[in-house]
């Protein structure tokens, strides 16, 4: 049967030709376009490591102007009127390397012989308060670690996995930008956005005195309307005697930063639908001419004997095969570029993105040929015969 | 005769409702994905104002210092020949471990060494790291700030709306004088006209409105903002390279001299904390490399540029390929349907060509129709994305010379798609085509 249906869609050659190289080409986009939602659907499943729900953010002025004392007599201030406020829950002072303000610190370092990347921050002992995080294991920075022989470290999972694989390195010194003790693993901190790579990442920690630490983080309770914005921001104002600073919802931060990545993606994958339904409303087209000028091919099989589903099988059965042949040469050019190694992305995504295009096409070409086959397969023998 | 041929040609049309439909579908959505990516195309990359000079900028956004530590290497080879030792060394330096810092300019460095270089004809520098908290009527404003010099009123073409911009003897007195944009405006005084000499509060100082410009349209960081200071109220970086700090030039026609000057001047550039830093990087680009280089990030940012342009190519080819290919599939299959039509104005003395004439009119009305409805479909599209703001800044506006380009395309395929069958039905001798099918 297969060589039968291989012999009749030689013999159509011309236009089946066209339709394999549409499905061919169908293909190829939806192959490079799912790679891209793949990549970020992977992205974004993945854990972000902090709670970003009734967060604020305040980027303070910067402060090394101000001579050490009175910055230590501000801080102080800061934190104790702050926490004092009804809705605020924690206070966390930290470096200018927070979540969504596009701020980045990275450190290359081959002290311990091998080369260790990684994304630092500095932060204080509040941080993992304020931000809800995950520490998995050990703890998170203490007062006390401040004044230890070896300053504390605290990593991501990522960056014990990436360097210091299978050993347990908890209480262990590391040497990174210094002779470190790793007090504490937190599973991640993904702070450049949802659709961000979960890269190595540290956290140092700093005094809340440090002249450098002018982002106060503050854990709202839930539901604190944004007009509260204004009682915090004239707290503030009172201490620092100044309006330099500003006040931000990182829930909305985080929102815009997605947006980011969320409206080329839906643009791509509406264009992409698009694309998927105009093939699939011309292959359908197509079928059901096709179909419907074999009425005496059809007829004629019906009256030496042939059940209806055998017709309509026949049918799908050569689209089916017209579909696979263009997809195999589809599959053939698209698997070059991870074999290859050309392009951003991971490997892994193109070979799901591969497998669902090919799963897509078939599905969509099964749709479009169901309808046509099965009223070929009704036609009764008499009246198709009859045509002729 | 023409008139026949629309006759015919709707008839056509309006017979076989579901075939017209496909065609009309791929032919509108086509045209209206098509006008949108260059609506946004153009609101990015357009000149329009205040970017009018936008293919001559260079913009200097990030210096970089770096520590690169050499390590020598040494390599002995050694060979015996004829029963004696031969050693070969050679040295080798190779780069280990660095540590980079990459922040904004002092603006005292650039001023120093980027301004009036011999490949530019004007420069600006300008600061837009600074927002402040505004509470008016019990909700929150959000400031944007940009201290700029008056130069950036030459580099980006503003349109006022009404007052001036802040010239020089502003900046040099450091004059508390302002520019706003018209959206602060309306959000701070609720009206667009008549706020000049009003008074803002800004960091405890007072700052007089002399001039309001039209929100641009697109998105570039230091046109968006709120509020246009003189940048001598905001002068006192503490490190002598960095500071919060961008440099616009605006190339003298050429924009690769300009980026080479700028770099043979930034290689010159004393460095006095050898130990901290030995090397100062700066990478000079066009706004074009900046867009691209966010979508695909590469440290050379014209390699993204060449991606980024390469793969909105391949798109959009592709993107036109398919729906062509779909319209001559179904023309191809649909005009057997009509070989009984064809055989008869054959036998009546039609020639080819006349034939050919038909089909392909009906194919360049049927794509005319495709177009106004794909027109109208963005026209919709581009208002309800202005609407939503979720481009932000950016305004979509419709290009109507690229309306033409896009229809000319369809128009092409329109006339491909009805010529190949057309083709091979016109060949058709009159007998074969009147015998299978009756009238």
């Amino acid at each position: 049967m297969i060589k039968h249906i291989f012999k009749l869609i030689w013999n159509k050659r011309g236009a089946n030709a066209l339709i394999l190289i549409e499905i061919f080409l169908a293909f190829l986009v939806l192959f490079a376009v799912l790679s891209y939602v793949i990549y970020n659907m992977r992205m974004l499943s993945a854990p972000l490591g902090f709670e970003t729900k009734d967060k604020w953010i305040v980027y303070l002025d910067d402060l090394s102007q101000m001579d050490s004392v009175s910055i230590v007599e501000m801080k102080n201030t800061l934190h104790r009127e702050l926490i004092d406020l009804d809705n605020v829950k924690a206070v966390s002072f930290s470096q200018n390397v927070t979540p969504y303000s596009g701020n980045q610190n990275t450190t290359g370092s081959d002290a311990m012989g091998f080369t260790i990347n990684s994304l630092c921050a500095f932060v204080d002992a509040d941080f993992a308060d304020a931000f809800e995080m995950n520490v998995t294991q050990g703890r998170w920075f203490e007062e006390a670690d401040l004044n230890a022989t070896y300053p504390a470290l605290i990593t991501n999972q990522k960056f014990l996995d990436d360097y210091f694989e299978g050993k347990s390195m908890l209480d262990s010194i590391i040497d990174f930008r210094g002779e470190h003790r790793l007090v504490g693993v937190v599973d991640a901190f993904r702070y450049q956005g949802e659709f961000s790579e979960n890269e190595p990442q540290v956290f140092f920690q700093v005094h809340q005195h440090n002249a450098r630490a002018n982002s106060i983080i503050l854990n709202m309770a839930e539901g604190t309307p944004a007009a509260y914005e204004e009682t915090v921001n004239k707290r503030i104002a009172a201490i620092t005697k100044s309006q330099n600073f500003i006040i931000n919802n990182i829930d909305r931060m985080r929102t815009r930063d997605s947006n980011e990545t969320w409206i080329p993606l839906f643009a791509l994958l509406s264009i992409c639908a698009f694309l998927c339904i105009n093939v699939a409303l011309g292959l359908f087209g197509v079928l059901w001419y096709n179909i419907n000028k074999r009425k005496g091919e059809i007829g004629l099989r019906r009256a030496i004997g042939a059940h209806s589903s055998d017709i309509s099988r026949q049918f799908i059965f050569e689209i089916l095969i017209l579909t696979l042949i263009a997809v195999v040469i589809g599959i053939f050019f698209a698997i070059q570029v991870p074999l290859l190694k050309i392009g951003p992305l991971e490997p892994i995504n193109m070979y799901w993105s591969i497998a669902l295009s090919t799963l897509i096409m078939i599905v969509l070409v099964i749709v479009c040929a169901l309808n046509p086959s099965w009223q070929a397969s009704r036609l009764h023998p008499a009246i198709a015969l009859h045509e002729d | 005769m023409f008139k026949n041929y629309i006759k015919l040609a709707w008839r056509v049309l309006s017979r076989k409702k579901f075939f017209t439909f496909i065609t009309l579908f791929g032919i509108s959505f086509t045209l209206m994905i098509l006008m949108l990516i260059t609506a946004y195309m153009q609101a990015e990359f357009g000149n329009r104002a205040p970017m009018g000079n936008q293919d001559d900028l260079v913009v200097l956004e990030y210096l970089t210092l770096q520590r690169v530590n050499y390590d020598t290497i040494a390599v002995v080879d050694t060979s015996y020949e004829s029963g004696v030792a031969v050693f070969d060394t050679t040295y080798d330096t190779e780069r280990r471990g660095r540590s980079v810092s990459t922040t904004t300019f002092n603006p005292h460095l650039l001023n120093d060494h980027f301004r009036d270089l011999e490949s530019t004809r004007e420069s600006t520098v300008f600061n837009t790291g600074n927002s402040y908290d505004i509470f008016v009527n019990n909700s929150k404003l959000q400031i944007s700030t940009n201290y700029c010099d008056a130069t950036f009123w030459n580099v980006f073409n503003f349109k006022f709306i009404e007052g001036r911009p802040f010239d020089q003897s502003d900046v040099d007195q450091e004059a508390h004088v302002a520019v706003i944009a018209q959206k602060l405006a309306k959000s701070y005084f609720g009206q667009d006209r008549g706020v000049l000499d009003k008074i803002i509060t800004i960091d405890a100082k007072q700052f007089k409105i002399i001039g309001v410009v039209e929100d641009p349209t697109s998105s570039p960081d230091p046109i968006v903002v709120d509020m246009f200071i003189p940048y001598t109220h905001d002068m006192s970086p503490r490190d002598p390279y960095f500071g919060g700090y961008s440099m616009v030039l605006l190339a003298d026609g050429n924009i690769d001299k300009t980026k080479e000057e700028l770099i043979f001047v930034s290689q010159n550039i004393p460095l006095d904390k050898q130990e901290d830093f030995n090397e100062l990087l700066i990478r000079p680009v066009t706004y074009k490399e900046l867009f691209a280089r966010n979508i695909m990030y590469d440290e050379d940012p014209a390699k993204s540029l060449r991606f980024v342009s390469w793969l909105l190519i391949g798109l959009i080819s592709l993107f036109i390929i398919l729906p062509a290919l779909n319209l001559i599939n179904l023309n191809v299959s649909r005009i057997m349907d009509r070989s009984s039509e064809i055989g008869v104005r054959k036998a009546f003395g039609a020639t080819k060509s006349q034939i050919l004439t038909q089909f392909v009119f009906e194919n360049i009305i049927q794509t005319l129709i495709g177009g106004i409805i794909g027109f109208v479909l963005a026209f919709i599209a581009i208002y309800f994305i202005n609407q939503s703001k979720v481009l932000e800044t950016i305004v979509l506006q419709i290009d109507l010379q690229f309306f033409i380009y896009s229809l000319v395309i369809c128009l092409f395929f329109g006339v491909i798609s009805g010529l190949l069958p057309a083709l091979k039905m016109s060949k058709l001798q009159i007998v074969n085509a009147l015998k299978t099918n009756q009238l």
